[in-house]
């Protein structure tokens, strides 16, 4: 692929989707404050991994990066390219070079085609190949990541979930793209299964030199996959810090309390759990002040988290954290 | 489904056996509509027995693909052969009748038979023979619903589709146009055409029964659309690149077999009532050409002395609307995976 201007490949600068949420037809419009000023920005070949609870705005983020939810504000760069300021026809020519793969295997693949004419489409559609020389590609895409090449002509219903994802990520590869969003791609999956995956898609890294965005919830998973982790909380981010030293000491409590409920495979190791209490508050409403302080465990909480909103600091050299006693972190509930 | 396909392998056979002398007849008098007639009726059968040949060898179907479901589904089955063997009819019907529809056969003597032997439904006051006239009624009641069914499903298809996918201004003035033609009773607005033009013939009534029935099917279709353009495989389609048209006929029109087979299939029974109420008012086929619609109202003053001029074409209503209906139902539980 195109080797051009160095820096990232991608960086999302201040990114805020609000979605319009008012109820009643004169009230005072309110919005649902999905993305609040997100800034992310990841280097090729890398993968960044975005965790967060449900309802954190992880992947609206995944969405508005592809532009298939349009941003409130902020700006996205690709390569270089200032991706919400293109045409459409610009954009489309853009799409070839990022690409997604979805949570739910079974709802992204067309109910009504076969899975092989799903991976040969965007083939057809970008001029890349047709008829035959299209046909091999796609039997080629499928033995790379690891289905048989016979089952082109079936339809998705007749898939199991870890073959439906398997052709999710081969349609996504089909266009030869650089960056991929991987919107929880194996969260739907059986954990035999998730294994597979998350090893196809390591291995089709390295082998594509491909930049990962990489969305879950499972930590565990990250952990295997990321080089740099951003934790979301809220729309916004708390932590962003390269996989060792988040996983080894977190600074934001939110981080603290994600890890402390990561299982560990081992029944004898007692374990202090964090234990949030309550729900996410709602992104229509967040709370004023820094975002989590209503479910903080932080012991030095007080009433300055309940008014002034802490800002992103670079603590250490690539180590960003939203916590105003992010000096005094909370203990690793250790082993 | 396969004793179906035998059953009218069968009755076709029995048809061509029995009125051979007519068929040759029929394709000796060179009118282009009696030999299309011949040829279906000797066409037919063979056809019918090689679906129920094909479908008797074993693994010919999946048995857990959507076609085997509806082929499982009874009423479906049923309301299948109710409405094949009366479109058959319709369509063969110079090789069934022995009289011509609008012949009186014998004013003084042959006026408002019981069915007999030579006259199976009897015949009406005018000594018609009411059996011709039902074949060549279906013939108009049934050609005329379909044909406004496909009108209808085109345009309801069109519009719905159109206002889903576009959405926004599109979609409002759209579904505000389909608010209003909903608004207008559809038998008093024919009826205004009736008054003003008369007898329309067939064409443009079953253009005017399409055009002002396809409101609610875009409604459906509107609501169909909005749904699917939730779905993951939408998003995943734009984000590949994929064309506005091609979104549309790839992957949108695919998804939406179901309710609008569903929608025609019930589409047909309606239409058809719709056509018998305007041809009972007068307004439908032309006398002394035959519609069931106007056969029951030639027969309505003689309901006590020859009931039957109005039974039949009543019944073969009764028989379409519920087997266009157990055709929809069948259809909808089969495609709808939700529901097995």
């Amino acid at each position: 692929m195109s080797e051009s201007s160095p820096g990232p490949l991608v960086a999302i600068e201040n990114l805020v989707k609000h979605f319009p949420a008012s109820t009643r037809l004169f009230a005072r419009p309110s919005y649902l404050k999905a993305v609040d000023g997100v800034t992310l920005s990841l280097d090729r070949g890398e993968t960044v991994a975005l965790v967060g609870e449900s309802g954190s705005g992880k992947t609206t983020l995944g969405r508005c990066v592809l532009r298939l939810t349009e941003p409130t504000s902020g700006t996205i760069w690709f390569d270089g390219t200032d991706v919400l300021a293109l045409g459409s026809a610009d954009m489309r020519a853009l799409r070839r070079r990022m690409q997604i793969v979805f949570q739910d295997p079974a709802g992204s693949l067309n109910p009504r085609m076969a899975v092989g004419t799903a991976v040969r489409e965007p083939l057809e559609v970008h001029r890349i190949a047709r008829g035959k020389a299209a046909r091999d590609r796609v039997a080629d895409l499928f033995e790379e990541v690891g289905l048989d090449p016979s089952l082109t002509s079936r339809f998705p219903h007749e898939l199991s979930g870890g073959q439906k994802q398997r052709v999710g990520i081969a349609r996504a590869l089909s266009i030869e793209p650089e960056f991929l969003v991987l919107d929880e791609p194996v969260s739907a999956l059986d954990v035999s299964v998730q294994a597979q995956v998350v090893n196809l898609l390591t291995d089709l890294q390295r082998s594509r030199n491909l930049t990962y965005l990489f969305i879950a919830h499972d930590l565990a998973v990250v952990r295997h996959v990321a080089t740099r982790v951003a934790v979301m909380y809220l729309g916004r981010i708390v932590e962003r810090a390269r996989v060792v030293p988040l996983y080894d000491r977190p600074l934001h409590p939110y981080t603290a309390s994600l890890l402390s409920a990561v299982p560990v495979p081992d029944p004898t190791v007692k374990r202090k759990r964090i234990v949030l209490a309550g729900e996410i508050p709602s992104p229509r409403n967040p709370p004023p002040g820094c975002p989590f302080h209503t479910r903080c465990p932080h012991p030095l909480k007080d009433a300055r988290c309940t008014t002034d909103e802490p800002a992103l600091r670079e603590l250490q050299p690539d180590r960003w954290v939203a916590c105003h006693y992010a000096e005094n972190p909370m203990e690793k509930p250790a082993p | 489904m396969r004793r179906l396909s035998l059953a009218i392998a069968i009755a076709g056979a029995a048809v061509v056996v029995l009125r051979f002398p007519r068929i040759m007849e029929l394709f000796s008098s060179g009118a282009a509509g009696s030999i299309v007639a011949a040829v279906c009726a000797v066409l037919v059968p063979p056809a019918a027995g090689l679906a129920w040949h094909w479908n008797r060898r074993p693994g010919a179907r999946p048995s857990e693909s959507r076609t085997a479901r509806l082929l499982d589904n009874r009423q479906f089955v049923l309301g299948t052969g109710v409405v094949a063997l009366l479109t058959y009819a319709a369509v063969i019907a110079p090789v069934l009748s022995s009289f011509d529809p609008n012949t009186q056969t014998d004013l003084l003597g042959a006026a408002t038979l019981a069915p007999s032997l030579q006259h199976p439904f009897g015949t009406d006051f005018y000594s018609r023979d009411l059996f011709s006239r039902m074949l060549y009624g279906a013939r108009w009641s049934l050609g005329i619903a379909f044909v406004a069914v496909t009108l209808v499903v085109v345009v309801g298809t069109s519009v719905g589709v159109i206002a889903g996918v576009t959405g926004g201004i599109v979609d409002s003035v759209l579904m505000r146009m389909v608010d209003g033609g909903l608004a207008i009773p559809r038998v008093l607005l024919l009826l205004v055409v009736a008054a003003l033009w008369g007898n329309l013939g067939f064409f443009p009534l079953a253009v005017l029964l399409g055009l002002t029935g396809w409101f609610g099917v875009s409604r459906i279709i509107r609501a169909e659309v909005l749904s699917l353009k939730e779905r993951t495989f939408l998003a995943a389609a734009r984000a590949l690149g994929i064309s506005q048209l091609r979104l549309v006929v790839r992957h949108i029109l695919p998804n939406l077999v179901a309710p609008v087979t569903v929608t025609a299939a019930l589409g047909v029974g309606n239409i058809v009532l719709i056509e018998a109420s305007l041809s009972y008012l007068g307004i439908g086929a032309r006398p002394p050409d035959p519609g069931w619609g106007n056969i029951i109202r030639e027969g309505h003053e003689l309901i006590f002395t020859a009931p039957w001029i109005s039974i039949f074409p009543g019944a073969a209503i009764f028989l379409t609307v519920i087997g266009f209906s157990l055709v929809g139902d069948g259809l909808r539980t089969a495609l709808n995976p939700r529901a097995s």
